[in-house]
């Protein structure tokens, strides 16, 4: 298990060919890819959560690079639903006058 | 009709005219309001695509969310002989998961360590977009300082 919780840094991200033949950045063959690869899935599995995020919600809020703490699993398509709303929610907001509510 | 609700407005703010002032909603500043949805999103794809690395000379890459069940994943590059070859890629958000959707009718449900990347793509995506392009916390929706 990683120590770490942050997110790694976009660079070991960026040193991979992430997009290889259709498959979202699944196929690797270089070691240290690999291990990046590793490491972003722990970093995932330990990520902070959202205030709005659902079904949970005694989950507490945690930056991305806070220490260690253990905070429950987000569902991964939970967690998409979200982000994917909340963006059509602020894309539109920031069209319109007036302010989202505080 | 409209001297009606003058009357009615009256009555509420009485015959004080500085009082209507009061009832005015303070429209801010909106810098990103004169762009259409479409421009917006584009300003998002421009983040998407660097998520993934740098875009090899000649190729063009986007990656953005079109709508609350969908995003899209687009590569544009130029094969051996100098055609362009384009793949789009749709991300259904669906009850049973995320449907991934290729050119050429071919579906599959992510999973395993795909899933995981592409839930780690969008994370990095809400992040930055919300931060970088609308200037927002995303953890808790409220504009940054």
């Amino acid at each position: 298990m990683s120590e770490s919780n942050s997110i790694p840094s976009l660079n070991k991200l960026a040193a991979s060919e992430y997009i290889p033949s259709g498959r979202f950045g699944v196929e690797h063959s270089n070691p240290e890819q690999q291990e990046a690869r590793h490491d972003v899935a722990e970093a995932l599995a330990s990520a902070a959560t959202i205030n709005h995020a659902p079904r949970n919600s005694e989950v507490a809020a945690a930056p991305l690079t806070s220490e260690a703490q253990p905070t429950p699993e987000v569902l991964p398509l939970d967690y998409i639903r979200m982000a994917s709303s909340n963006l059509v929610i602020v894309r539109r907001a920031a069209q319109s006058d007036f302010d989202l509510a505080a | 009709m409209a001297d009606v609700l003058k009357k009615a407005l009256q009555l509420l703010t009485g015959t004080d005219p500085d009082a209507l002032s009061n009832f005015k909603i303070s429209k801010k500043k909106r810098p990103l309001k004169a762009l259409t949805e479409r421009e917006l999103i584009q300003l998002e794809s421009e983040i998407g695509s660097q998520l993934f690395g740098p875009i090899p000379k000649g190729h063009r890459r986007e990656f953005f969310n079109l709508d609350p069940q969908t995003w899209i994943w687009y590569e544009e590059s130029l094969d051996a002989n100098g055609k362009t070859q384009t793949a789009t890629t749709r991300y259904e958000l669906q009850d049973k998961g995320i449907l991934k959707v290729q050119e050429g009718a071919r579906y599959t449900f992510l999973d395993g360590q795909e899933l995981k990347n592409f839930t780690l793509a969008v994370q990095l995506y809400y992040e930055r977009v919300m931060r970088d392009v609308y200037h927002r916390d995303p953890q808790t929706g409220q504009k940054l300082a």
